[in-house]
């Protein structure tokens, strides 16, 4: 099987770490990945402003960069969701788009994993972002993957299914409302006092994260739900 | 309305916390139990399919639909006229209530809303009154409702109280008048107070009335039905005290059949209040000597013809997506700036009449998608928004932010070209500050860390050796990727100490669980359960006789000592003031919702059940039906009478919960409900 990995703009950009954890984990799992350079960006930004036409030329793109491979798989759901539930409209029904996976789905929908062997200490409280749990519908992989691993609590609050406000372009076009929404998003996190902030989106961490900078906090440390996987327990 | 107005709203909505803390504990509230409603329905989705299907086919037959209707409606007496804009609207039923009189009683429409009614009956010189509690409350504030089935959810018991203190004579407890804070039981206390004191000052205006104006949950086509939903029975009374009725409702209300009814009614109430019925569903088909119907356009019968958006018209206006919204909870309803808040309104008010001043509001949205798993109609609402986004794009109507995306994909089309962009960042970061548009974002959020190599840059230079070798700890800091900017006066210390696990007990947030399927009980037990849950505190009784005698003596025992007019036997006359008992037949007992089905001759026999503190139902067990489809489509089989028929579903006493989501028991209606079955024949009148 030919695994693309597809490494969305910000995480390659803000979180890296995010993808070298990717690569790190599938490696371990004896899949070997391979990353075309000629892949950009799935469109989504330019799609949700309302620009189609560009969104339709980035689309075409991704299809053609990863039209070689038998999967994709990319550590964001919110980027997977764009593929897979709007491309058809944008450039008709392709075979590209049915094979790209968001890297929980794929673990654990397609290599039939769930203890991918990583260890973590500590509470932590799971953000799966809003278009891989209700796009994608596909919360699950990312939870059994994160409860399976050592030494780590999974806490459930309140807010788990409530959206953290990022919303690409909203976050600028009206910061208010998309820091109001962090700011509620992370209330019963702060109160269950959890070590650790994972999510299955960079966009949705570096948001609440810049928001629990701006506030002092140390804790909880934001993670992409790759680098809580590839955890090989604590580090000192 | 621009950009600037709605983010300025939108601002000082969120710096009212208050005003958030309030929306998001009652929307969350009804969420929850929704929720657990919902987990008890097992045919839920298929529920949800067949509402979309129906209310799709009937945008698509609407001119056969609405002819029919007309020619039902006007066959019975009625006038229909369809309103093309607002302003005609609004001057039709001002003309229509100001020929009936002075005094006009209004339950909640939010077509009313949409045209400005009020002020146009006040300019007409009518005095109006709201009915619904929640409504009259915001009518009194001098303020629009701000949400579709929750009018005041944005003012608290206290705001109320105030609202309240020189109208109907209520005093205000010393913590209002502190401006303090008090437990939930006083607060809740305080609510009650406040809902009954509104009962006796609307009672008033309800018997002084000379028009009643209603709006329409929905239209029925092929029976020419008006269906009007509710809890507080205000609708009832509003519909069958005043003289003229006016209906105002938009055109996309229109449904084909009464079948159809067993399922939107089984969705909306659900979905609108978490209730598996509500209190009161009134189905006029009867022959009202005057029965005005007013129908607005508005741009709706254009959206219908729209492929991609006419959807939105399958709406039931149950308010789901304003609870399930998180921009909605953080800004409230007031800040969209049009009669519908919310996902719905954000995308049907920038396409209904002067729809430009709205363009702003489909681009206020994070397209979380909670809305589109929440409406019961199936509507993909982040979907619509959107598309939406794209058409006011591409119209010119939107365009912030568009030139930066261009640039963006220009260099996304060039692998080296972003590269070098993304690269940037690193040197531009501590400058960004500099920038307006990243300013919006660092005014609350720090920017992301910059980390020293992109991965594609690592990639390039690093693939053919191992990963593997260096797994990053997540609890310490990578030195090429630097961590968020620590917090004032943290050592680096505190950050790279891994948390230890705890073993502390976490409240675990049980999802409430679903009703039991189980053996399904006999219906007539099932009714009986479900119509005692109605009353939580003995407002509902159920009783069965085997023997009529017994029956006879039970209701002798419950009558002893009342003066005779303060009992209304069936078929008598109602003295249109409350009495202590009214009694009556009926016509189904429904055991999934113990909902008592009522088959009236006409308005003024409404009243027996409604004008009174206890509404007694007399019934033969034979009449229980399990659940509302059956009723519905049993009724619909049966042909009406050339004189029209009028239907009215009770499920308990009349209830309201628009202060504070605090249930109070009576609204406008009776007080407490017993329903007396006898198995053998019971001759009322006796």
């Amino acid at each position: 099987m030919r695994v693309g990995l597809f490494v969305p703009c910000f995480v390659d950009a803000f979180r890296p770490r995010a993808a070298r954890a990717t690569v790190e984990l599938l490696e371990r799992l004896g899949v070997q990945v391979e990353f075309p350079a000629a892949q950009t960006c799935c469109g989504q930004p330019q799609f949700n402003a309302g620009l189609v036409e560009e969104a339709r030329e980035l689309a075409g793109r991704f299809c053609r960069v990863f039209e070689p491979y038998d999967a994709v798989v990319a550590p964001s759901g919110s980027c997977v969701a764009m593929v897979r539930h709007h491309y058809a409209a944008l450039v008709g029904t392709t075979p590209v788009a049915a094979r790209t996976f968001e890297l929980c789905e794929f673990l654990v929908e397609r290599l039939g994993v769930v203890d991918v062997g990583a260890r973590l200490p500590g509470r932590a409280a799971l953000h799966v972002g809003c278009h891989q749990r209700r796009e994608l519908r596909a919360a699950g992989p990312a939870e059994r993957l994160v409860d399976a691993v050592q030494d780590l609590e999974r806490v459930r609050v309140a807010s788990d299914e409530w959206c953290c406000g990022f919303g690409g372009t909203f976050s600028v076009k009206f910061p208010e409302i998309s820091t109001e929404m962090g700011r509620r998003k992370l209330e019963p996190i702060r109160a269950a006092e959890v070590d650790w902030l994972v999510s299955t989106d960079v966009s949705c961490l570096l948001h609440l994260e810049g928001l629990l900078a701006r506030e002092g906090r140390d804790r909880p440390r934001a993670l992409h739900v790759a680098e809580v996987l590839a955890a090989r327990g604590a580090a000192p | 309305m621009t950009a600037g107005n709605l983010r300025r709203r939108a601002r000082a909505a969120v710096a009212d916390r208050g005003l958030g803390d309030k929306v998001h504990r009652a929307t969350l509230r009804t969420v929850e139990k929704r929720a657990h409603l919902v987990a008890g329905i097992p045919d839920w989705e298929e529920l949800r399919r067949r509402a979309r299907a129906l209310r799709l086919e009937a945008l698509d037959r609407h001119d056969e639909l609405l002819a029919t209707f007309r020619r039902t409606l006007e066959a019975r007496g009625a006038t229909v006229t369809l309103a093309g804009t607002p302003e005609e609207a609004a001057a039709l039923v001002a003309r229509l209530a100001r020929e009936a009189g002075r005094r006009a009683v209004k339950s909640k429409s939010m077509t009313s809303e949409e045209i400005g009614l009020n002020a146009a009956l006040e300019a007409a010189g009518l005095e109006v009154t709201e009915t619904d509690l929640g409504e009259w409350i915001v009518q009194l504030a001098g303020q629009p409702p701000s949400h579709i089935t929750a009018p005041a959810i944005h003012l608290g018991v206290e705001d109320v109280a105030r609202l309240l203190r020189d109208r109907a004579g209520v005093e205000l407890p010393a913590w209002v008048e502190r401006d303090g804070t008090a437990p939930p039981a006083e607060r809740e206390a305080l609510a009650r107070e406040l809902s009954l004191a509104a009962r006796r000052i609307l009672r008033e205006r309800f018997l002084a009335a000379e028009v009643g104006i209603t709006g329409a949950n929905f239209l029925v086509a092929e029976s020419g039905t008006i269906v009007l939903v509710e809890n507080e029975g205000n609708i009832r009374l509003t519909t069958c005290l005043p003289r003229r009725h006016v209906v105002l409702a938009g055109i996309d209300k229109l449904i084909a059949r009464d079948e159809d009814l067993g399922v939107l009614l089984r969705l909306l109430p659900v979905s609108a209040t978490a209730q598996r019925q509500s209190g009161y569903v009134s189905l006029l088909a009867d022959r009202h000597p005057d029965l005005h119907v007013v129908l607005l356009d508005n741009g709706r019968r254009r959206l219908m013809d729209d492929p991609e958006q006419r959807d939105l018209l399958a709406c039931i206006r149950c308010g789901a997506c304003l609870n399930a919204c998180p921009v909605y909870r953080c800004i409230g309803g007031h800040a969209y700036g049009g009669a519908y808040p919310g996902p719905l309104g954000a995308a049907l008010l920038p396409q209904l009449g002067g729809g430009g001043r709205f363009s702003d509001l489909p681009f206020a949205s994070s397209l979380c998608g909670a809305c589109t798993d929440a409406c019961p109609a199936g509507i993909p609402l982040h979907e619509r928004l959107l598309q939406l986004r794209a058409r006011l794009v591409r119209a010119g109507a939107a365009r912030e932010l568009g030139t930066t995306l261009r640039a963006a994909t220009r260099a996304m089309h060039d692998p080296r070209r972003l590269r070098r962009a993304l690269r940037l960042y690193r040197l531009g970061r501590p400058l960004l500050g500099l920038l307006p548009l990243a300013r919006r974002w660092s005014r609350s959020r720090a920017f992301p860390p910059a980390p020293r190599r992109t991965f594609h840059d690592e990639w390039a230079d690093a693939r053919g050796r191992s990963h593997g070798n260096t797994p990053p700890s997540p609890p310490r800091t990578p030195a090429h990727d630097p961590a968020p900017p620590p917090a004032p006066g943290a050592s680096p210390q505190q950050h790279s100490s891994p948390p230890s696990p705890s073993n502390r007990d976490v409240p675990a947030h049980d999802p409430a669980p679903p009703s039991a399927p189980g053996p399904s009980p006999q219906d007539l037990d099932l009714f009986a359960l479900r119509f005692r849950e109605l009353g939580p505190a003995g407002e509902t009784e159920f009783h069965r006789f085997a023997r009529a005698p017994d029956a006879r003596a039970f209701l002798r025992d419950l009558f002893a000592g009342i003066p005779a007019d303060e009992v209304v036997r069936p078929e008598a006359p109602h003295p249109r003031r409350e009495v202590r008992f009214g009694v009556t037949g009926a016509d189904a007992l429904i055991a999934e919702t113990g909902t008592v089905a009522l088959s009236l001759a006409d308005r003024a026999a409404a009243l027996a059940s409604l004008l009174v503190d206890t509404h007694v139902v007399l019934a033969h067990p034979s009449l229980v039906l399990p659940d509302l489809a059956t009723y519905h489509a049993r009724r619909a089989a049966r042909p009406a009478a050339p004189g029209g028929r009028l239907d009215i579903l009770v499920t308990g006493p009349s209830r309201t919960a628009d202060i504070e989501k605090t249930l109070v028991i009576p609204a406008h209606g009776p007080r407490r409900m017993i329903v007396v079955l006898c198995d053998e024949p019971l001759d009322p009148a006796t």
